[in-house]
This record gives C-alpha cells, structure tokens and sequence, in this order.
C-alpha cells in the first residue's frame, strides 16, 4: 500500500519519537537526536511531499525542505504563544502534528511530490584513505576548539577582589551581609573592618581565600530610630593595613 | 601612403593630407581602443564553454583541503590565543589563518573543470569553516553586541514561555521574534541552554545560505560553475563573516531572504505546478521574513517588486504575471501588515538613520565635509596599512569585476545568446531577456557605487553596510560572470582568480569586522573586546545579591552583561528615553542628573572606572552623540564616584574596577 511513500512512514515514526524522549525524558543527548530533526527537516520534508513539489536535485529539494521546517517552526511560536503552550511539550506536539498532518496529506494524494535521492555516484571513489585524512582533519578543528574553550575560560586580564555589603532585608532591618571573593591568581588573606559613624564596630582578621572562593559574614547594627546613618566595611589584605584594598558603604535609616 | 589617400579621398592639394594622416591614426586608434573595450566588457562567453565536461569528485583534493582548512582554523585559534596576550606574531597566525583557510578552497571551487557535486561540497565545508571563525572568537558564550540584544528576548520566551516581553535593550526585538523563536524551539526540544542552541542554529542556517544561494544563482544562469563562484564572491561582503552570522534577526533574515528568492524561481520555472503549490511554497517564506527582520523584509520588497515590473515588460503569460503579481503583492504587504499589527515601531527606529545617512550622502556628493575617515576607529587607533591596503585592493577587484561583468551579464540575460553585446544590449533595450532574474541581479549591482558612497559618511555608514549583503547579491553574480571569461583558458589565470577571490574576502572582512576581527586585550568601549570575566562576574553577583528585575544605569558595555547574565531591567534612551551620561559624567549632582535618576526610577548605578582610562573604541561610552554633550575626553574617575560623598547613597560593591550604588533614596527623595 505504502509503495514509494515509506519514506513519510520513517518520517512520522522519528517525528512521534521526538515526542516520546521529549515528554518521558531529560537526557540532552537523546533529546538532540530526536530534536534537531524534528526542528531542522522533518515537517519541511513532509510539507513538500504534501505540496507535491519537483525540483530539479536532490540539493535543492533538501534545502527547501529545511528551509520549509523553519518555516513551520516560526508558525508554531505564534500558534503556541497563542494558546499559551509555549513549552517543551508544546514544541513537540506541535512539530509532531505537523510532520504527521503533512505526511498523511502526503501519503493519501495520488502525486506527492517526488523526493529526489542523493546520487549515488557521489560517494564513488571514496577511501578508507580519504577517510583518515578526513578523521585528522576533524581532530584538528575540534583540537582548535578545545583550545579556543580553554583558553577562554582560563585566561583573564583583569585579576580581582570583589567585596560587597548588603542589607539583609526589610525584615531583619540593620542586618547586613559582607561578603568577599578571590579572583585573584593566587590565594589571599584579607582584614574586613566595619564602621559605623567612624568608629570601627567589628573586625575580622586574617581571612583566608583561595582564588575563587568566597566568604560572607553577617552584622547587624546597634539600633538608632530616626536618624541617618551610615555603615562603612573596609577590606585589607593582610600585611598591608596602610592601604585600603577595597571598600563598601551603606547609608541606613533617616527617612 | 599619402597619394593613395590623396587618389582613395579624390583629393587634390597637399595641405589637405597632413590632416587627414592624424585623423586616420586617431580613427584606428579610437577603433582598437574600442574593440580592446568590448573585448574587455565583451562578448559573451555561452554557458556551454563555461561548465566543460568536468570528472567525477576528486576525494584527494577534498580530504587534501579538509585538512588544510583545519590547520588554518588552528592558526587562527593561536592567534587569538597570543592575541589576548598581545603577542606580536598573533595577527600574522590570525589573518594568515583566514587566508590560508579561503585561498586553497577559493582556488578549487573556482577551477574550470571541477564537478557541480565537488564544488558544492567544497562551497559547504568553506561556509562551516568561515563560521566557525566566529565561534573560535567566542566559544563558550555570547560575546558580540547585538547577539545580548536577542540573548535579551531568548531568554524572556525561554523563561515565561510567552512572545512579545519588553526588551529595554531592543525594544523592537520581541516584535521581530523569528530567530528567537527557532532558537527557543530547539532549547525546548532538547534542553540545551541558549548559546549552545543559537550556535546549532547558526551553523544550520550558514550551510543552508550558502545551498540556497548556489541552488538560486545556478536556477538564474544555469552554470554551476558561475553559481559557485559568485558564492565565493558574496562571501566578501563585510556582513558574511561576522555581522549575518551572529545571533541576532539579521542572521536568520538573510537565509530566509535568499530562500524566497529561490522558492519564487523555483515556482516560476515549474510550469506543470498547480497554483495552490505555488502560493504554498513561496509565502511562507516571505511571512517567516515579515516576522523575523524589518529591513530584510523590505528589501524582499524592493526585489520582488523589481522582479515583477521586469517580468511584466518582457513577453510573458498571463499566468506567470499574474503569479509574479502576486508574489509581489504578498513581498509587500506582509512586511506592511506586521509592521501595522505590532504598531510600527520600526519607524522610529529606523526612520531617523536612514534621513541622517542620506542628507550626509547628499551633503558629501555636493562637496561639503563631515565625511568618515576610513580605517580609523573612533578613539583614533588605525588599522594596519597591510590590511587597508587589502580591504582597498577587494574594492577595486570587485570595480573591476562589475566593469567587465555587467554588460556580459546584460548580455546573457538576453533573449538569445549574444556573442556580440550592441545586438544583446539592444535586445535588452527592447525588453526581449530571457530571464528577469538575471537583468534583475545585474542591475542591483548599481547599488555597489551608492553603498560605497554611504560608507564613506558617518551615519550613513550603517544604512552602507546593511546594503551590502543585498547588493551582493548581484555582486557576485556579476563578477563570476566576469571572472568565467576571464580564467575559461589558461590554468595561471586560474590560479589568479584564486588570489582575487581571497583579497575580496579578506577585504569583506576587513572592511566589515576589522582589527577587532582579531582578540586583543580588553579595550573601552569596544563591544566584543569589552566583555571579560570581571564585568561578567560583576553582572552575576548582581543577580544573585540584589535579586533580578532591579533598575540599573550604567555604560553601554555593563548595560548588556547587566540585561543578560544580571536578569536586570537596564535604563537606556532607546526603551526609556532617558539619557543617564550626564549622571556619570558630571563632576557633581545638579537637579538634571537627580531628575534623570527619578525619572529612570533607578535602582543602582555600575560605574566602571576602566572608562576614565582611554578614549570610546566605538565613539561613546553611553549613547551615541554624547560627545557633543559630555566633550570628547574620557569621563574623570572623580566624577565617577562622586556618589561615595553622599550620604544616603550606599556603595554596595567593589572590585576595583567595577563599582555598585545604591541610588534608591535618591531616587525617592521628595
């Protein structure tokens, strides 16, 4: 019965497993394989066996299919913005009715459009030799990449301490959270002195960090009703007390 | 010789003959010189001649260039690794990279006798490669300005799985929501985050532009051999490298663009089809671009439009211009219908650019000033001689292409093929071309003179470069036509062509991406070579600490990683119209700079102090135009932090560089 439209049969099978992974599973790895079909091909390819479209190659007819599944994909925002199923599980029913919808047009009209195969004598010629220079080549590019990632996340040209103080919240009022990270290359031992009105309130000493560690403590201040004030927290680091190294403020009350 | 002309004229003083001598050279002169011309811009070379029998695909050579082409990627990735390190021999590694990659390939694709599948093939993996340039500038995350303007509206959808949020950044990007959409789509799908996605998507688009283009070019001249070229060719346009392969709507626009180009070819040329596949098969293409670019849609317009009036003058059926018609008809009005349904808001976006741009143009063609300095950037810094002699050496190839391509392309396109161009230009005059496409894509190439001319003015400059990935269209088309009856001989001139296509690329990307094409050390103001990990982690720390959704003021740089990775709702004049520069850059608070805090309803203020250190890379550090207001000398770092001596403005963070007040009692205060 299906004769030369097996094809729509793979296409509505991959397009209703998309759908299973999508709904049963979080694996980012099975969701791509079923995913970026059902995005990039599947609804094209079977809207233009629905349309009954001929092209003249197997190039073009390809193309205009993928091109047709985004297309299809642009739709389905507004369709599924519309009835606010603009999710997950939305996409894939979308996509799925879609294929299936255009693969079942497709297979009960009596000329669907022709889908050109790719030539076979393409490939002709091809070697496992060629392969390998091909495998190298693909090693290469994705060396240049790991590179390109590794250097990106290790090199930074600016190297820091990040010190900060915030109030806690409207329901803890005078409680505030002094916290500091080390960006630096190196491990660090800071001073934090807090002040208030200018006489230091509390004061922490020889505080350890390693780069890329951070610390917080927490403070609250003596109560004052009414009147405006203002909460200073100086960071040294260790050994160099002359130099303020970074500092924060906060004006409290006074409204 | 002079009694022969005497007896030949009937002449009969001599005083006559010394004259006529002169008259004659010049006459034989001006003929040969003529005859050099049209051999120059002329005859037409038929597309049989063009595409010789070629051999099946040499898998050698392929797996040859693969491999050269992955080394070449590898050069540039250690360019940009001494880059960062401004390391001496990093632009050498870097631009010897980017040629090394397009030269060998460029060389291949264009060579006489090469198969359709191998050039096609060819042309694919060259595309992937010159991507994957840009994703070796920043392979981890979003680096370029205009892609945090969409990661803005990305993340919305990803997040509230709603269309149309406010974007204070583009306040017209959750209007044109079709790459955000797409990208959301596959995020959804397979629960990738954003940028992994985007990069999908982007890699998937680049490959099917650069099919769609070959399918398009060969459908209009029928030779795959000039389609690959002119490939080859539009790849020089600035955008192609980076600015149409960067997350943002323009990326996805194009491919669109050049589909419904191709599906409208494709509809035209199948004459058995019935309407409603027609109909079906180019729509949906000009309504994905309605929704997805403005400028992209318009243009679709003006093409389309064009592409019917041809069709309409020359001798065709009532059904094809009834089709043509109705193509047009649809290029229109979609674009018109969107623009009325989401209020036209690209009116004012777009509106004051495009009038600025074109009274500069006019202001320079009649000999006034104000003119851009080519290859110099903003704070002064200039590009290396070596490149602004590439980036002036592409122009001039592709004036040359144009020049000996146009009437040859004019020519082809005729009713007949013409060997000689007065009988193919008169063919043409009386409308009798076989193929409006073709007339159509040589006659854009008239736009190549005027997008120079834009370029050369300042705010015209961008209207010049948005041009240029449309004009090029026919740019290519064009010079490949030139470039096939140039090199059909001799295996030198091959070799040649190979050379040519190269500096035309190189110049597309120097003129287009420039010096900061290469990754150097953090620069003020200089989009991508302004984002770094402290300005990100400063954003992050603002998430976390004082939670999502508060009113931040800050440079253009921190506004962006503020919006994306801080979740924050950022001031800017082109959402709030409101101007925050004067609030940083004026030595004390007067009433302006409060009432632009109250009005801005600001929360924070991010001062970065790496402001007062150099000069804008692009021009300004807050809005554009500022230097006319705040002068052209970077703001001091005292007036940066004028905000510690008030007393009820607290200072919540500090990393040295980057500094965070909390302005709320400011901004309340009666």
């Amino acid at each position: 019965m299906l004769g030369n439209k097996r094809d729509l049969l793979g296409v509505f099978l991959w397009a209703a497993m998309a759908l299973v992974a999508v709904a049963s599973t979080n694996s980012v790895a099975l969701r791509l394989v079923a995913g970026v079909p059902l995005v990039f091909f599947l609804p094209g390819y079977a809207l233009l066996r629905a349309l009954g479209l001929t092209a003249r190659s197997a190039l073009e007819w390809h193309v205009l299919a993928i091109g047709m599944s985004v297309v299809i994909v642009i739709i389905g925002g507004f369709v599924l913005n519309g009835v606010e199923f603009l999710s997950p599980l939305g996409w894939a029913v979308w996509l799925t009715f879609m294929t299936a919808a255009a693969s079942g047009a497709a297979a009960f009209r009596s000329a669907a459009g022709r889908r050109l195969a790719w030539p076979r004598q393409a490939v002709a010629g091809l070697t496992a030799r060629h392969g390998a220079t091909l495998a190298v080549a693909a090693l290469v590019a994705a060396a240049a990449f790991t590179i390109a990632v590794r250097d990106e996340y290790g090199y930074r040209q600016f190297h820091y301490t990040e010190f900060w103080m915030v109030p806690d919240g409207p329901e803890r009022p005078g409680a505030l959270t002094i916290g500091v990270k080390n960006a630096e290359t190196s491990a660090s031992a800071f001073d934090i002195e807090v002040l208030l009105d200018g006489r230091a309130i509390a004061v922490w000493r020889s505080l350890p960090l390693d780069p890329g560690e951070t610390l917080t403590e927490e403070i609250t201040l003596p109560p004052a009703s009414g009147r405006a004030r203002k909460a200073e927290a100086w960071l040294f680091k260790s050994g160099e007390r002359d130099l303020v190294y970074r500092k924060v403020s906060a004006a409290i009350g006074g409204d | 010789m002079i009694p022969e002309l005497k007896k030949q004229h009937g002449l009969h003083t001599v005083i006559v003959a010394p004259r006529r001598l002169p008259a004659r050279c010049l006459h034989t002169l001006f003929r040969a010189g003529a005859e050099f011309v049209l051999r120059v811009i002329g005859p037409v070379t038929r597309i049989e001649t063009i595409d010789p029998p070629s051999p099946p695909i040499n898998w050698d050579l392929i797996a040859v260039l693969c491999l050269s082409a992955s080394i070449a990627l590898m050069l540039i990735t250690i360019g940009h690794y001494g880059g960062r390190r401004s390391e001496s021999w990093a632009p050498l590694l870097f631009w010897g990279g980017v040629m090394a990659l397009f030269l060998p390939m460029a060389t291949r694709i264009s060579w006489p006798t090469v198969s359709r599948g191998e050039r096609i093939l060819l042309l694919l993996i060259l595309a992937l490669s010159i991507f994957a340039i840009k994703l070796l500038y920043a392979p981890t995350a979003f680096a370029h300005y205009d892609e945090f303007l969409h990661w803005v509206t990305a993340s919305d959808i990803l997040e509230s799985h709603r269309l149309f949020l406010e974007n204070s950044l583009l306040p017209v990007s959750p209007l044109y929501p079709g790459l955000e959409i797409l990208t959301t789509a596959l995020a959804n799908l397979t629960g990738l985050s954003v940028f992994p996605a985007s990069v999908a998507v982007l890699a998937v688009l680049r490959g099917l532009c650069i099919c769609a283009l070959f399918l398009l070019y060969e459908r209009v001249c029928g030779s795959p051999r000039i389609a690959a070229i002119a490939c080859l060719v539009y790849m020089g346009n600035s955008n192609f490298v980076f600015f149409d392969a960067q997350f943002a709507y323009q990326s996805l626009a194009i491919v669109l663009f050049i589909l419904a180009l191709l599906a409208e070819a494709v509809s035209g040329d199948d004459r058995h089809a019935r309407w409603s596949s027609l109909w079906a098969l180019v729509l949906p293409f000009l309504a994905a671009l309605a929704v997805t670019h403005h400028v992209s849609a318009y243009f679709a317009a003006l093409f389309l439009v064009l592409l019917a009036a041809l069709d309409f003058l020359r001798p065709n059926t009532a059904r094809e211009r009834a089709r043509v018609a109705f193509v047009a008809a649809s290029a229109v009005a979609l674009p018109i219908m969107w623009s009325w349904l989401i209020g036209n808001p690209s009116a004012d976006y777009l509106g004051p650019v495009f009038e600025r741009g074109m009274s500069e143009v006019v202001h320079f063609i009649g000999g006034g000033s104000g003119t851009r300095e080519f290859f110099v950037a903003a704070d002064g810094s200039r590009t290396p001689i070596w490149l602004q002699a590439i980036g002036i050496t592409a122009v001039a190839i592709i004036a040359l292409g144009l020049a000996t391509g146009f009437l040859r392309s004019i020519a082809m396109s005729s009713s007949k093929y013409r060997q000689n161009v007065r009988a193919a230009l008169f063919d043409i005059l009386v409308c009798q071309w076989r193929n409006s496409r073709f007339v159509l894509l040589t006659l854009v190439t008239l736009g190549f003179p005027l997008s120079i001319a834009l370029r050369l003015t300042t705010s015209g400059w961008e209207i010049g470069n948005r041009m240029g990935p449309f004009v090029f269209l026919g740019v290519g088309l064009v010079t490949a036509v030139s470039i096939v009856c140039f090199s059909q001989q001799t295996w030198w001139r091959a070799q040649v062509v190979g050379v040519a296509l190269t500096v035309v690329f190189l110049g597309g990307v120097v003129t287009g991406w420039g010096v900061p094409a290469e990754r150097s050390p953090y620069k003020v103001s200089a989009d991508a070579l302004s984002v770094e990990p402290m300005g990100v982690e400063a954003a992050l720390w603002s998430r976390t600490w004082l939670g999502e959704g508060n009113r931040f003021a800050t440079d253009r740089i921190n506004r962006l990683l503020a919006a994306t990775y801080g979740r924050q709702d950022v001031v800017t004049s082109l959402y709030d119209r409101i101007v925050t520069t004067n609030v940083f850059f004026a030595r004390t608070l007067s009433a302006g700079e409060l009432g632009a805090v109250k009005a801005g309803n600001v929360d924070y203020l991010l001062v970065d102090l790496r402001l007062s250190e150099a000069a804008p890379f692009v021009g300004h550090y807050f809005e554009q135009g500022e230097s006319e207001a705040v002068g052209a000398e970077p703001p001091e770092a005292a007036a940066l932090l004028k905000f510690n001596d008030l007393d009820r403005v607290s200072r919540v963070f500090d990393n040295g560089w980057i500094v965070i007040f909390d302005v709320r009692s400011l901004r309340d205060a009666r």
